[in-house]
């Protein structure tokens, strides 16, 4: 974990920059050039964790960023009473 | 139905912006501000006729895209975020498997933001590897995908190879083209030039336009127009020529208290130019003087004018009409009154002539608030005159024309008199309609207007009826 945390950050950081960006793996690879077999763990962390959304099929994998849900407007009293 | 692009001069060039629902190829050398073109294309139409667009870029990444777009202004991730844009970053492969895919990515995409507006960056990409075959299929196959979608798109071409004596099948699929170039510019600069070669359901202005890139984005200055005479072009009077395509280049017709030349070579035929002129100001109860020609007699220009409608002999009645002549020709006798002869004149006695005869007798008329109109054969003058005295009173004739508010029409050939002496009459002009014969054909051309527009070469048909000749 410990050891592919800095390529998870280019990673990710790759997908927040561009967040309509699809991928192959080996798009990936060749877009942060790093080896596509390094990156394939890496993408697999990052679709577990929600930060990638997995698309297409097994064979032909495509990957693009899953926005966070912002909570723009929070009902404090509502969360409250439901409580 | 069309699509304005928002971008100052091409919608001019496009006549109001391009086909709703085309697929237009932007092709250029790098440097040339294609993706910039594409861009603002996108931005403008969320801005201001709230179409949705999405940018799809193969190479380059989205967040560079973003970033050199925010030095024009434009604020992508917030058009992003309103659903407005999606600037997509993907491989040609997938995006073309996508598209073909039934609610695949692409239509997902199109879909959720109700896009009517694409760019591709760039459709050269889709050619690396297969055959010339393939790709054709592959560009046929984006064509009719983007014609489902109704997508109004504009797809980048790196700049294809000019000298080549092939045309790209690219050119003969989608359905417009525009090519943006760069080229050499007084030694140390580049020259950047805009032109639509293509566009499929719409009249375009033909030629290379000059663009710049400003902090505005690309900004097209129209090649028709010059720096235009202010004082000049706020005048709301026109005379009307007589020949609707005429009139319609001249945006109305000629302006009222103004000079015009007509330049022609010897071949071209300006006879019905002039005509058809002269026709109009008599019929609208104008005063004429015409000078005489060696080649057209009083009753030559009489019976021309017969053909386009005029009535001489009535003018010369109601002492309308009246002629300077310079050679020794019988006059009919009733027309006499309404002739000067001059040719006993030398160039001084003929100069105080002027002064003491004709333009006293204008200038009464036009205290009573009477039209004057004057066609002047320069190169009767020049003939019986010499260029000389030409040189001398060209200036002060038509700046004492032009002060008393008369429409002057001059005939010259530039060619004849020299490129010193036609610069001369060209200043003191406040229009230029050129015509002259190249091959078998006769053209026109405005090369000088008091609104500053040029006109292109227009081919001069003969046509039947009056006014027997038409401009294509």
């Amino acid at each position: 974990m410990t050891e592919t945390f800095p390529l998870q950050m280019e990673c990710t950081m790759l997908f927040q920059s561009n967040p309509y960006m699809i991928e192959t793996p080996e798009g990936i690879s060749v877009r942060l050039g790093r080896k596509v077999e390094d990156i394939l763990p890496v993408i697999d962390q990052l679709c577990n964790q929600g930060i990638l959304q997995r698309l297409g099929d097994e064979l032909t994998p495509l990957y693009r960023y899953q926005e966070p849900v912002i909570i723009t407007n929070l009902d404090i009293q509502g969360e409250a009473e439901r409580a | 139905m069309q699509t304005a692009t928002g971008i100052t001069g091409l919608d001019n060039i496009l006549g109001g912006g391009l086909p709703k629902g085309s697929a237009v190829i932007v092709e250029g050398a790098p440097g040339t501000g294609k993706t910039t073109l594409g861009m603002q294309f996108l931005y403008n139409g969320i801005t201001e006729q709230n179409e949705a667009g999405i940018f799809i870029t193969f190479e380059e990444f989205p967040d560079q895209i973003y970033h050199d777009m925010k030095s024009f202004g434009w604020d992508l991730r917030a058009l992003e975020r309103k659903n407005q844009l999606r600037v997509i970053g993907i491989s040609p492969k997938i995006l073309l498997e996508e598209m073909q895919k039934s609610n695949g990515l692409f239509e997902q995409m199109v879909n959720e933001i109700n896009c009517e507006r694409l760019v591709i960056d760039s459709i050269s990409l889709l050619r690396t590897g297969d055959s010339e075959k393939t790709i054709r299929e592959v560009l046929y196959t984006l064509r009719n995908i983007l014609r489902k979608f109704k997508l109004t798109s504009l797809l980048i071409q790196e700049r294809s190879d000019l000298d080549g004596n092939s045309v790209p099948f690219e050119h003969y699929i989608f359905d417009g083209l525009i090519r943006l170039s760069l080229k050499e510019h007084l030694e140390l600069f580049r020259q950047r030039t805009l032109e639509v070669l293509k566009m499929r359901g719409t009249c375009i202005m033909e030629g290379e336009h000059i663009y710049r890139i400003t902090e505005n984005g690309i900004y097209v200055l129209l090649a028709s127009k010059t720096a235009a005479d202010i004082q000049e072009s706020t005048s709301d009077f026109q005379l009307k020529t007589g020949i609707p395509s005429l009139d319609a280049i001249l945006g109305g017709g000629l302006d009222k208290g103004t000079i015009y030349m007509l330049d022609t070579n010897s071949k071209a035929n300006y006879r019905h130019i002039v005509a058809s002129i002269l026709a109009q100001r008599i019929n609208s109860g104008d005063r004429i003087l015409s000078l005489l020609s060696s080649i057209q007699s009083i009753e030559e220009l009489a019976s021309l004018l017969e053909k386009h409608k005029a009535d001489v002999g009535k003018g010369i009645e109601e002492n309308r009409m009246y002629f300077i002549e310079h050679y020794k020709r019988s006059i009919p006798e009733k027309w006499q009154d309404a002739v000067y002869h001059v040719h006993t004149l030398d160039n001084k006695s003929y100069n105080l002539f002027l002064k003491n005869e004709i333009y006293p007798k204008m200038n009464s008329d036009l205290n009573k608030h009477k039209n004057w109109f004057i066609y002047y054969d320069l190169n009767a003058i020049i003939n019986e005159r010499g260029t000389e005295y030409v040189l001398r009173h060209f200036a002060t004739e038509t700046a004492a024309a032009r002060s008393l508010g008369m429409s002057v029409l001059v005939l010259c050939n530039f060619k004849e008199v020299g490129i010193q002496v036609a610069s001369f009459l060209e200043r003191s002009c406040n229009g230029v309609l050129k015509t002259w014969v190249d091959g078998s054909y006769q053209y026109l051309q405005i090369t000088k207007a008091s609104n500053g527009e040029i006109s292109k070469p227009y081919l001069v048909e003969n046509i039947n009826d009056c006014p027997y000749i038409r401009l294509l």
